[in-house]
């Protein structure tokens, strides 16, 4: 795990969240409290498997059984990008967000390299 | 199901799918093959409750049971463009369903319509 937060300074307070391993292991509450989820990056060149990004409006999800929110795959080798237009989506209770090799709601399997995601939420 | 599917008659093949009423039937291999998706709008103004777009690289997905390997949410009453720079893969097939809940499971369809556009190639 190595988050890191970067306020972006800007009149809307939209924050950069990045996680240069994601894994199994749920990213919890990073918005500290609800958020607005309006971008995210997925960086799984190190993979030659897919990966798949899973975010969850929860404060503490437990990966593998908790039911995301957001589930979005990235082949082996590639960068997924997306952007949500007209204002994002908003998760009312917390963004948490974990990286896993399966697809869905199951899955506890760390992906074999590390893979980047980053978000940009408000 | 009453979906139309409209070439954009541009150089690369792309297309517009419409789908006015995506719920818990699948749309089943909906480009007959691979498909790259560049964008997808969710259609959720009619309904009061959050609306689930589950997407799956399978030609005959079983809703609420197959893991779906694209899940998107649209909260009550909004619409939402999800927009793939680079596009996004299924390598096998494009599939998709709308459900009122996240995850894997769920088989019930929203309340109302949720109609999806959906630019693919």
């Amino acid at each position: 795990m190595a988050v890191s937060k970067q306020l972006m300074d800007l009149l809307a307070s939209l924050t950069v969240v990045r996680d240069t391993d994601s894994d199994a292991t749920a990213e919890n509450d990073v918005n500290t409290g609800a958020g607005i989820v309006h971008m995210l990056r997925v960086d799984n060149s190190a993979n030659l498997n897919p990966s798949y990004l899973k975010i969850y409006d929860a404060l503490a999800p437990t990966v593998g059984t908790t039911a995301p929110d957001f589930v979005i795959p990235v082949s082996g080798g590639v960068i997924v990008q997306m952007a949500i237009m007209q204002g994002g989506v908003n998760l009312t209770t917390g963004v948490s967000f974990a990286t896993v090799t399966t697809a869905g709601t199951a899955g506890v399997t760390n992906p074999t390299n590390d893979v980047v995601a980053t978000l940009i939420v408000e | 199901m009453a979906i139309t599917i409209v070439p954009l008659g541009l150089t690369g093949a792309l297309r517009v799918l419409v789908d006015t009423d995506c719920d818990a039937t699948a749309e089943l291999n909906v480009n007959d093959g691979a498909a790259t998706v560049i964008t997808i709008e969710i259609d959720n103004t009619l309904n009061g409750a959050i609306s689930y777009f589950k997407a799956w690289n399978n030609a005959n997905p079983v809703v609420g049971t197959t893991a779906p390997d694209l899940i998107l949410r649209v909260n009550a009453s909004v619409t939402r463009t999800f927009v793939f720079p680079a596009g996004l893969s299924f390598v096998t097939a494009l599939s998709y369903a709308c459900v009122t809940a996240a995850g894997t499971a769920g088989t019930t369809n929203p309340v109302s319509n949720v109609t999806v556009r959906i630019v693919l190639s």
